[in-house]
């Protein structure tokens, strides 16, 4: 039936709205619903062509059920419009919850990261992860130009760090283990060297980027 | 310009850490590591001294940063990257500057002139190309990492599935092979057949159904031609099939065929497939491919990525629209191709060229403007092919003659003094050439693609003479990008490969009888009819090698050299067997360049890429 491959797309997107990361860009399906979508429009030309064509040789009946084809037709083209818009809106909302959090996509080939478990005030259905390779083309330009967005206005607040957590923070210190290698870091007031298994005391402020970015843990 | 000059000041790294934390880590999301902040104190220090802290130096700081990120070098900024985006950053200052300079001299300065046509033209040999393979989950490219040892296995077997995966990707974008959908009155009344394709798995046990299927056509043990895709394989029976348009059909392509399934094959439980019609998967335009696949920078041209060959990238439309316009400007540009078998040991082929250059000499001393110019020579540059055994006649062992040839080359161009100076010389190697004749002896055969460069202890002579840069080693096949046009250069005798690999079938036998009964006399000669047939297989193929391993040895590692797809703008084929001709075919011109020597008469190519024409000439003995 028509419709049915919408249908698909939108539960698809009902199941992916609560994973923490974006799934595989279906182009297959967003094809054959654009296919289906066009097919429907060739439809409506081809009706509208016969009404205009021989307007008196049609009965009163006939007239009603091309016009009720017309609308049926017309109703599903809407349909899948909005199942589509709805799809694309939905990836493009996860895009932009990952993007405030600042941390580079990973490559497909890369080991997953760990994921972050201390979420804290993001909640549990959060964008943490993405793998770019999981995006469509036109995706990949649209999260690369809303980061830049986002850099120029965060550059206006030179002193507030607008995508920090949210979360007050319940001491100033923390504790903190390495769990990659990373090299000698700078930070705002001092330097630490980032040895895998090793563990310091340091400010929070100070290493939140690196906990995002999967190089630290918190104790 | 406001021009203020500060007086560098000693800054201790621990100075700047504040402001270059805010910047790079708290804005970026970039750690910096303790050489870099040296790196960056110095020169911040340098060149803002006392207002290290002012406004233009935190810009300056985030202009860093955002190349960095750009180039997506890592989330660590380190000392060496950190120095390589400081030497981008000055030069671009310092063309702006030149810039500046310039408009002041005059006016009318297009903003085109940024772009550089020098930086838009190189010679890109497979190992520098993009190991872009496509990815059937995503349907798009992806960047692969470079050719080692253990990826030899993998790719050697995803050679034929890449293939495969990549044209059924092009078909499904094809209006003709796509799903009819039965519920939509248009197609009903339209009539249209329907020419989806079925996997082989799925016509399985329909037995009297007709199909369309899609597969790489081999034969099997028993010697029967099959088609074979992802899911199975069937063995066709092609007693009543005829060729759906006039191309070449060999093992190892990727072919449809329409047709009857029929269960009962007392060899194959699969049973059999009568085909109707043999096909090809048609070409798409180069610019509906690349639109499709995100305008991925297949060759690289992109100035900043240089030195990154794992980080993929795209080439805007805008910026491609420039290139464009830049090259319709530049339209004193162009490249002489040499026809190929460039026997320097002949003494005939020495004449030649001298009488070639002394006219391309005159010609450049006219010409007011200075007009750059490539010359193109194909191998092989010599008659026999160079083995390790040393000749019985004379002492001198064969690689010793091989450089003296090349010697006496550099010899000739050295007396042309505006040619030495001027023109960019680029050399493609034969089946002749070492080293690969060492093995081959010049069979075709035993001769794989891509074939590596002549090596350069050879041409020590020639790369004296030549001004730094001009003389460019070329692999066979080669590609070159000038500005927005992709050219493939490929030296192979391809049409008497296609022509006796190709299957014979009883319609041909029978087309061809009547013919010869009727006489009818075609308007279009043979010779371009079988040159129509070749471009067709090739770009339909989308692969320079679409024939079977047994037929051509290929080494998979560069497959993605070989591959055309998407379409290049222009082909260049070397094949020595055949004549000359121009075919264009969707939106790809297709050039064959006989030999240089043919009928006592030199014959070359010339390429105007601004108006995209060529001119055959020829210069008699």
């Amino acid at each position: 039936m028509f419709g049915d491959q919408a249908n698909k797309l939108v539960l698809d997107a009902h199941r992916t709205s609560n994973l923490p990361e974006i799934t595989l860009y279906q182009s297959d399906l967003v094809d054959d619903i654009v296919k289906e979508t066009n097919d429907l429009g060739r439809d409506v030309d081809y009706i509208t062509e016969q009404q205009r064509t021989n307007p008196e040789g049609t009965s009163a009946e006939q007239i009603v059920a091309l016009e009720c084809q017309l609308f049926v037709a017309r109703l599903s083209m809407r349909r899948n419009k909005r199942c589509l818009l709805a799809h694309q809106k939905l990836r493009a909302d996860k895009m932009n919850e990952f993007a405030w959090l600042n941390i580079d996509p990973s490559d497909s080939n890369s080991t997953p990261q760990p994921s972050l478990t201390k979420t804290g005030a993001l909640g549990s259905n959060y964008t943490t992860r993405m793998i770019l390779d999981n995006l469509s083309n036109q995706e990949q330009e649209y999260f690369k130009q809303y980061s830049q967005l986002l850099v120029d206005m965060k550059s206006k607040y030179v002193d507030i760090d607008l995508s920090g957590d949210l979360e007050p923070p319940t001491s100033i210190f923390i504790d903190v283990r390495v769990l990659k290698d990373g090299g000698e870091v700078q930070t705002e007031y001092g330097v630490f060297n980032l040895i895998k298994d090793s563990q310091f005391y340091v400010r929070k402020s100070d290493v939140e980027r690196l906990i995002q970015q999967g190089y630290l843990e918190e104790l | 310009m406001e021009t203020r000059v500060h007086l560098p000041v000693k800054l201790q790294p621990s100075n700047l850490r504040p402001t270059a934390y805010r910047i790079f880590s708290k804005k970026h999301g970039l750690n910096i590591q303790t050489d870099a902040l040296k790196v960056l104190t110095d020169v911040v220090s340098h060149k803002f001294g006392s207002e290290w802290k002012g406004a233009k130096a935190q810009l300056y700081l985030e202009d860093i940063a955002k190349i960095w990120k750009a180039q997506d070098k890592g989330l660590f900024v380190d000392g060496e990257g950190l120095n390589e985006v400081l030497k981008q950053l000055n030069n671009e200052e310092k063309t702006k500057i030149n810039r500046v300079i310039d408009e002041e001299n005059k006016e009318n300065i297009n903003e085109e002139e940024e772009l550089q046509w020098q930086e838009f033209f190189r010679v890109i040999n497979p190992p520098e190309q993009p190991n872009y393979t496509f990815d059937k989950q995503r349907k798009q490219f992806g960047l692969r990492g470079e050719g080692k040892l253990s990826n030899f296995r993998d790719t050697n077997i995803e050679y034929f599935n890449n293939r495969y995966s990549l044209i059924r990707d092009r078909l499904s974008r094809n209006e003709v092979f796509q799903k009819t959908n039965y519920q939509s009155i248009s197609n009903i009344k339209s009539k249209k057949q329907s020419k989806e394709i079925t996997l082989i798995k799925n016509i399985i046990g329909n037995n009297g159904q007709s199909f369309i299927i899609f597969g790489l056509l081999t034969k099997n043990f028993r010697g029967v031609y099959t088609i074979e895709d992802t899911t199975d394989s069937i063995e066709l029976n092609l007693d009543q099939a005829q060729k759906m348009l006039d191309a070449f059909y060999t093992e190892g392509m990727f072919l449809t065929a329409e047709g009857l399934y029929s269960q009962f094959n007392e060899n194959s439980p699969n049973g059999i497939f009568h085909v109707t019609h043999l096909g090809h998967p048609p070409a798409e335009r180069r610019d509906i491919s690349s639109e499709h696949y995100g305008n991925l920078d297949f060759l690289n041209i992109n100035k900043e990525n240089l030195s990154n060959l794992h980080h993929s990238s795209k080439v805007s439309k805008d910026f491609r629209k420039k290139l464009v316009r830049l090259e319709k400007q530049l339209t004193d540009h162009k490249f002489i191709i040499l026809g190929s078998n460039i026997y320097l040991d002949d003494l005939k082929i020495m004449k030649g060229l001298r009488k070639l250059f002394s006219r391309l000499e005159k010609d450049l001393t006219e010409e007011e403007e200075e007009a750059p110019v490539s010359l193109v020579l194909t191998g092989s540059f010599v008659s026999k092919p160079i083995s390790s055994i040393q000749s019985s006649t004379s002492s001198i062992s064969n690689s010793e003659s091989y450089k003296n040839n090349f010697n006496n080359l550099a010899n000739l161009i050295a007396e042309f003094p505006t040619i030495k100076s001027k023109v960019m010389l680029v050399l493609i190697p034969g089946p002749n050439d070492p080293w690969q004749s060492t093995h081959s002896l010049g069979s075709s055969n035993l001769n794989y693609l891509p074939q590596p460069s002549i090596p350069s202890i050879f041409l020590n002579r020639l790369e004296r003479l030549l001004p730094k840069g001009h003389l460019k080693l070329g692999w066979n096949p080669v590609r070159v990008n000038y500005l927005s046009q992709e050219i493939v250069i490929l030296k192979d005798d391809l049409m008497s490969k296609f022509k006796r690999n190709d299957i014979i079938l009883e319609s041909d036998l029978n087309q061809s009888n009547e013919l010869l009964s009727e006489n009818v006399d075609d308007n279009i000669p043979t010779k371009l009819k079988q040159a129509r047939c070749l471009v067709r297989t090739l770009l339909d193929q989308g692969h320079l090698q679409p024939l079977s391993k047994g037929l051509k040895l290929v080494n998979p590692i560069y497959a993605h050299s070989l591959r055309i797809e998407p379409l290049p703008s222009l082909v260049i084929l070397n094949d020595t067997k055949f004549e000359n001709f121009e075919v264009p075919y969707t939106g790809c011109r297709v050039v064959n360049i006989s030999s240089f020597l043919s009928d006592n008469r030199f014959n070359y190519l010339e390429y105007y890429p601004s108006q995209k024409a060529f001119k055959f000439k020829d210069l008699y003995l």
